[in-house]
């Protein structure tokens, strides 16, 4: 799954993979994000399953 | 009473844990048990025993299995995301399961700082601009919570990674990832200026109603001497310009179902993930893959040589180090 997304306010393009990069359907299922923001900065990240319950 | 208090007495006056069969076997037992090569309690003079020292010191086992992570800490449940499995134990160290062989964790951040250093040496990277990260870095995205494991500042060129956030094993791979997202930025930046100068000498006034155009051919190649002067743009700009090349970069997709997933969104919205994000993110996993199938990149068989994106691959190689 890929879109576009905020973060932290700033634009970017979310693709949501699991751990092995594969990718996923669903925000859900994601277990790491890459995020590639519009100003070229790059990020690796892994959603916070305890502070968002409503995806466990 | 007395008789008891006497036993007693007389018990502790004799007893001596140091030459207690169990004790001078080691804290691994003896019998069949005892282990061939040597004790770990050596049975040298033993001390006078008081009352002080009677209780024996803690095994060196004992002393491990305080340390020993839990299995939970150190192997992922795949149950869902919670990351936080990954989370080291407070001294940094790891046992083997097998060999019982006690190390520094993989994600204790000395041993990440080293494996991320050496992969940018191996990469031609400045290991300077890796650095490592030992705290949380908690943002929003569209209203979740999210902590980075790498980033990579693109007008610093540095990169840093939250070692205690990225699976054991693939600190590696995160940060060869990284460094094809930096090298293909520099390359592609550069081009981009090359090919925004060419155009401006193809069309200047000077050149533009010359016939044919002394600086660029009709498909957009530059011609000699300006080859050499726009090595960059002379380089790369077949696969940008509407050639068999750049259609072939469409159609091949790259090497993983990660680039492929990139390209089917690029195909479907060019907003969404633009044409040199796409590139990008292929170039990327190969250079993961390049670094993690150790030396086997060549069996992969959209990426061996003669294909188009390794030839690509290894032409953005060359021009970051020529830059």
């Amino acid at each position: 799954m890929i879109k576009k997304v905020k973060v932290n306010g700033k634009p970017a393009t979310a693709i949501y993979v699991r751990s092995d990069m594969e990718p996923v359907d669903s925000e859900e299922d994601a277990e790491m994000i890459k995020i590639i923001f519009d100003n070229g900065d790059i990020m690796f990240a892994v959603p916070n399953k305890e502070d968002n319950p409503d995806e466990s | 009473m007395s008789y008891t208090v006497t036993l007693l007495l007389f018990f502790e006056r004799f007893w001596n844990p140091a030459t207690h069969p169990r004790f001078s076997k080691g804290s691994k037992g003896g019998g069949k048990f005892k282990p061939k090569s040597g004790v770990d309690v050596p049975n040298l003079k033993q001390p006078k025993v008081t009352r002080k020292s009677i209780k024996p010191s803690p095994s060196p086992t004992s002393k491990i299995v305080k340390i020993l992570p839990k299995s939970k800490d150190l192997i992922p449940t795949h149950t869902g995301t919670n990351f936080n499995a990954y989370a080291p134990p407070e001294d940094n160290t790891f046992i083997s399961p097998k060999s019982g062989t006690i190390t520094k964790a993989p994600h204790d951040p000395e041993v990440a700082l080293t494996t991320a250093k050496t992969t940018a040496k191996k990469l031609g990277f400045d290991p300077n601009k890796v650095s490592v990260r030992t705290d949380d870095h908690v943002f929003e995205l569209d209203g979740k919570k999210c902590t980075s494991s790498g980033l990579y500042y693109k007008n610093k060129g540095t990169i840093e990674i939250f070692p205690h956030r990225i699976s054991p094993g693939k600190i590696d791979g995160v940060v060869a990832h990284e460094i094809m997202h930096h090298k293909w930025g520099l390359v592609y930046d550069e081009y981009r200026a090359q090919e925004n100068e060419i155009v401006d000498l193809a069309y200047s006034a000077k050149n533009k109603k010359k016939k044919p155009n002394p600086v660029l051919s009709p498909d957009d190649t530059p011609r000699p001497p300006y080859d050499k002067q726009f090595p960059v743009y002379n380089a790369l700009c077949k696969y940008f310009n509407d050639s068999e090349e750049a259609e072939r970069l469409k159609d091949e997709d790259g090497c993983s179902s990660y680039s492929l997933d990139c390209w089917a969104e690029h195909n479907k919205s060019k907003n969404t993930l633009k044409l040199d994000s796409a590139v990008s993110e292929t170039l990327s996993e190969m250079a993961r893959l390049d670094l993690e199938t150790n030396g086997k990149f060549n069996d992969i068989s959209r990426l061996q040589k003669g294909g188009v994106w390794r030839d690509f691959y290894d032409s953005v190689n060359t021009l970051y180090d020529d830059l």
